[in-house]
């Protein structure tokens, strides 16, 4: 296993590529299939293979910030990116992502990063997870969409019109019109937005994108799939920043970085190619277990690193990493049955 | 692949780092990190600010290239990478 070991400069040592790409790789399958979440991945994965949190978070920051660039690419050419509203919360999230960073330097000098930003995972997964299996219990029952996703618009272009003249918040002058969009929203909603979700990417070291694109969606009544568009945008913007502020520090593993780069584009242009091949909310379901299992993995990081207990440190990296290439496999190998299926039947 | 990136990077760095002069403190030694590894904490060791945008620049570069280069891979083996966008 030398052969794949390099040096990491920063962190002094040298370290096993594989892990790296496979956490790389499993990030974008799960990005790319489900459009959302998966930098979340990165952070407690890195941490469980034993990155002091603070590199875990700016190396994690790294790896969504290149993985989305193409992915935005994409939607812009598909005109899913609205340019306003993705600068202005990607913006506002560079002040976010400032005052995450600090707070991660405070817990640093107090020795308590691994331990906070470790716990905060766990609400965040455990969260995810609860809205995951909320979001399948919502859609069982209701026909599967046949327009490719488009009544996520209809249901969207809805509330777009009720948030134009619904909810207080939301029409404090000053307003801006969102043209892609077709709504126009108080400056001040967009501050708060971006400034939460920018604090929460700077802190955990994740792009936002699991909180952005429910936000703009729900919040805001923007057309699902240009929120998808966008949120790629706000966390280039974000990420590029929080990559370079960490970086600036120290804290940033650039040759890590460029390993996992190498597994998320790959994976995630798997992952998107799935879209096509399958379906079933029943892997909704099975990414809230995942969730689960990944905040357990997590949880036992968590016990291992508390004074007078030892030996389950190495049961995290493999209870994460597992469930997410798990997940993975399911998705490829069903897409690849599909694909066989499709041959045959020609 | 990467090899040849890294040699890109390198290239790119050094052209960025000529002239400049001035070393900085450092919060990292170099130590006994030889080859790329030295060199990275050697460029940030003198020029923070500057390594720090390379690098952001450098990653999306990356980022972007492997993707055109694996859409490409894939399209050849038939598999279409504009996927139905399913969330809701």
């Amino acid at each position: 296993m030398e052969a794949f070991e390099v040096f990491l400069p920063f962190l002094g040592q040298p370290f096993n590529v594989l892990p790296l790409i496979a956490v790389g790789f499993a990030v974008g399958v799960l990005a790319g299939f489900f459009g959302m979440g998966g930098g979340w991945v990165v952070t407690p994965a890195l941490f469980s293979l034993g990155f002091p949190m603070d590199f875990a978070i700016g190396t994690g920051l790294a790896n969504v910030t290149a993985q989305s660039a193409v992915a935005t690419v994409k939607h812009r050419r598909m005109g899913n990116v609205d340019p306003v509203l993705g600068s202005v919360v990607g913006l506002l999230m560079m002040g976010g992502v400032e005052a995450g960073k600090r707070v991660v330097n405070r817990l640093v000098s107090l020795g308590l990063a691994g331990t906070v930003v470790g716990w905060a995972y766990v609400t965040l997964l455990l969260a995810l997870a609860l809205y995951m299996v909320r979001d399948y219990v919502a859609g069982r029952g209701k026909a599967p969409a046949s327009d490719g996703g488009r009544g996520g618009h209809e249901r969207a272009d809805r509330r777009g019109a009720l948030a134009a003249s619904g909810p207080w918040f939301l029409r404090v002058p000053p307003i801006i019109e969102l043209r892609r969009c077709g709504i126009r929203v108080s400056l001040w909603a967009l501050a708060a937005l971006g400034l939460g979700i920018g604090f929460l990417a700077g802190l955990l070291g994740c792009g936002g994108g699991f909180a952005l694109v429910p936000a703009f969606i729900y919040l805001l009544g923007v057309p699902t799939f240009v929120a998808v568009g966008t949120s790629l945008l706000c966390v280039i913007i974000s990420g590029a920043y929080g990559t370079f502020t960490y970086g600036f520090q120290g804290d940033v593993e650039l040759i890590a970085a460029l390993w996992m780069v190498a597994g998320s584009v790959v994976g995630a242009q798997l992952g998107v190619a799935a879209t096509r091949y399958v379906r079933g909310a029943g892997l909704r379901l099975l990414y809230a277990v995942m969730l689960l299992v990944a905040s357990g993995g997590l949880v036992l990081k968590q016990l291992a690193v508390l004074p007078d207990s030892g030996g389950e440190s190495r049961l995290a990296p493999v209870v994460i990493l597992g469930g997410a290439l798990l997940m993975c496999l399911i998705i490829i190998g069903r897409m690849a049955a599909s694909v066989l299926a499709r041959g045959r039947q020609r | 692949m990467l090899n040849g990136l890294y040699g890109w990077f390198c290239g790119l760095l050094l052209i960025a780092q000529g002239g400049a002069g001035g070393a900085g403190a450092s919060p990292v030694e170099a130590g006994e990190a030889g080859g790329f590894s030295g060199f990275l904490l050697s460029f940030y060791g003198q020029h923070r600010f500057l390594y720090a945008l390379a690098m952001v620049a450098f990653l999306l570069a990356v980022g972007v290239l492997l993707g055109v280069l694996t859409e490409a891979a894939l399209s050849l083996v038939g598999l279409r990478t504009e996927g139905v966008n399913r969330v809701e």
